[in-house]
């Protein structure tokens, strides 16, 4: 990185950071800082809910899936528009109807008070932990590749969050969302125009597509029932579709965006609007690491692409080996760079059977890649060997021009960042809302309960951060937070299902039901191999099964009394 | 359904919200099948 990179990446950064404290600058109520004066437009609460959503994990993953396993993640957001419809009709107005400040405060309406705790104390652990995730995931990566500290990463992330988020709520939230979107998409389009202009001469962009389609990475629907292909039509929608509802209608850093709407209408065209742009955006996205797989058939790719752990793998006593490995796979290389080169120039089966040999050749490379990741675990068993999130910052670091190189950093920065601020605007909500004013302090002023928003904010970023810098010491930690998130999601959306749709059901029923439910997910979860997916449609219909049986229950203890 | 009130009955486009969620469902069954169209150009 040069002057330039560093002037716009934290040119950028800064920017976005005052403009969201100036904006929101004068003075506030709990609603305006929490609610935003409940007068966003839609377009501002659409790309809020995107920005939301798409961390930095996002941009620096998800091409790296593209890249080893093709475009067929892309399935996976299928039942997001339908899943927006079916909020836009059934949560959005009972929310709007009884004015609630959280998600959570619907449930009291509904049931009871210990229902509402019980709810919002599971978002508050799952949410927690992983607002320290969001800013530790990237961190990692980030720090690796340009030699930071991760405690500086860390801090880097969380105190320039914390700044506006505290400064100016909700509102400053969504203002700082909308630039930072400004900047994600601008940034991934610049890095798809440049990655197609560095392609060499001989590679026009038709090319690069024949390339990436019969290298297999144009993936992109599977209608077929393998229950063994990870992406399909069917897992994807079936998957997917429960998660986005829970997500979007249950999770307070969602509902938090759309609830500071003017009105249902602004609200409802917010989530539409999200539906409407999230698929393309990850096309965009899933493209881009495509095209890096194109890239990298016509330059040298390194074998593993975290340098960092697999220099210290060479320094081992498996080095050799490794480095034999990796001179086998620079030739492999040339010789499938010479049968694409070929595969594009020539037609008809000349072309076909070029390909075949560069796809033969293809499978010889990964084969390479997995003895390369069983070396590096023999010489370091708590080494990371899945390097896909390394590829696109690999590219950005060794390819894209001074000055895109920083944008596209301000991209992965701004995507943790608002990742990081819807998380930690709605982890105060609840906290203040559904705790600290329902059952702490009922009966403080309007001015009190917003210092204690604020305070709040505070907290729960500086509880981030020192979450994101301790990650480091635990083993396998962001597959434990993984698991938590896939063990009480289920339970959630259990509770607000039968909230909306099962109108006979009361408070007690649903309560024991919940606490039920997450005995047996826990229980299964720690005594069969079930994947972790469908930890939440097995939780969620344990909560509606049970709840029903011990309302019927209820009701016959009732009658009888 | 909940009862709406007069300024949020209908969106600013396409008359009612039936409509629209229509057209998004429209949207996305387009972009599925140019999705699958790319799929088995190359299959």
């Amino acid at each position: 990185m040069n002057y330039l990179d560093w002037t716009i990446l934290f040119g950028t950064l800064l920017f976005i950071v005052l403009y969201g404290v100036y904006k929101t600058r004068g003075s506030q109520n709990m609603e305006s800082y929490l609610l935003g004066d409940k007068n966003m437009k839609w377009w501002t609460i659409g790309l809020s809910v995107m920005a939301t959503q798409a961390s930095a994990i996002t941009f620096l993953s998800t091409p790296g899936q593209a890249y080893e396993d093709g475009m067929g993640f892309i399935q996976f957001y299928f039942s997001l528009p339908l899943a927006m419809i079916v909020l836009s009709v059934t949560v959005i107005p009972v929310y709007y109807r009884l004015k609630v400040y959280t998600a959570y405060e619907y449930l009291e309406n509904r049931f009871d008070l210990k229902t509402r705790t019980l709810a919002a104390g599971l978002f508050l652990i799952q949410r927690g932990l992983a607002a320290g995730i969001t800013i530790y995931a990237p961190a990692i990566i980030l720090s690796a590749i340009l030699g930071w500290p991760l405690t500086v990463t860390n801090l880097i992330i969380g105190v320039l969050v914390i700044i506006y988020t505290v400064s100016g709520g909700t509102k400053a939230v969504s203002q700082t969302q909308k630039q930072q979107m400004a900047v994600m998409m601008g940034g991934m389009v610049v890095a798809l125009i440049v990655l197609v202009y560095k392609l060499p001469p001989a590679v026009s962009f038709g090319d690069a597509i024949d390339v990436a389609g019969n290298m297999g990475k144009l993936n992109l629907v599977d209608f077929s029932w393998d229950p063994e292909n990870r992406y399909t039509f069917w897992s994807g929608m079936l998957g997917s579709f429960f998660l986005f509802l829970s997500y979007f209608g249950t999770d307070q850093s969602q509902v938090q965006r759309y609830l500071s709407g003017k009105s249902i209408t602004e609200s409802r065209l917010g989530l539409l609007f999200n539906g409407l742009l999230k698929i393309p955006m990850q096309f965009l996205i899933l493209f881009i690491g495509a095209m890096v797989f194109v890239f990298f058939q016509f330059y040298q790719p390194p074998v593993f692409f975290n340098e960092a752990v697999k220099f210290k793998a060479e320094q081992s006593a498996e080095g050799t080996k490794l480095i034999n490995l990796e001179e086998e796979y620079n030739q492999i290389f040339q010789q499938k760079k010479e049968s694409l080169e070929l595969a594009i120039t020539r037609e008809g089966e000349e072309s076909k059977a070029a390909y075949l040999e560069a796809q033969n050749l293809q499978d010889k490379e990964n084969a390479i890649r997995k003895e390369v990741k069983t070396l590096i675990i023999t010489a370091d068993p708590a080494a990371e060997i899945k390097d896909t999130d390394y590829v696109f910052i690999t590219f950005i670091m060794n390819y894209l021009p001074h000055g895109v190189i920083g944008l596209l950093l301000a991209v992965i920065f701004s995507a943790a960042m608002s990742s990081t601020a819807g998380e930690l605007n709605a982890l105060a909500s609840t906290t203040t809302v559904d705790i600290y004013k329902r059952s702490v302090n009922k009966s403080a002023t309007d001015q009190h309960y917003l210092v204690s928003s604020k305070m709040f904010t505070f907290l729960w970023g500086v509880l981030a951060i020192a979450f994101a810098t301790f990650a480091s010491l635990l083993d396998n930690l962001i597959e434990a937070v993984n698991i938590l998130g896939s063990l009480f999601y289920g339970t959630i959306l259990g509770i607000f299902l039968v909230a909306f749709y099962f109108k006979k059901v009361k408070g007690n029923a649903v309560f024991y039901a919940a606490l039920i439910a997450e005995a047996i997910v826990v229980l299964v979860y720690m005594t069969t191999k079930l994947a972790f997916l469908w930890l939440n449609p097995l939780g969620c219909g344990i909560v509606i099964g049970i709840a029903l049986l011990l309302q019927q229950l209820e009701n016959k203890k009732e009658i009888r009394e | 359904m909940e009862e709406l009130k007069p300024e949020d009955e209908k969106p600013p486009i396409l008359g009612s919200w039936k409509n629209l969620y229509l057209l998004l469902v429209f949207f996305l069954v387009i972009q599925i099948l140019i999705y699958y169209f790319i799929t088995i150009s190359f299959s």
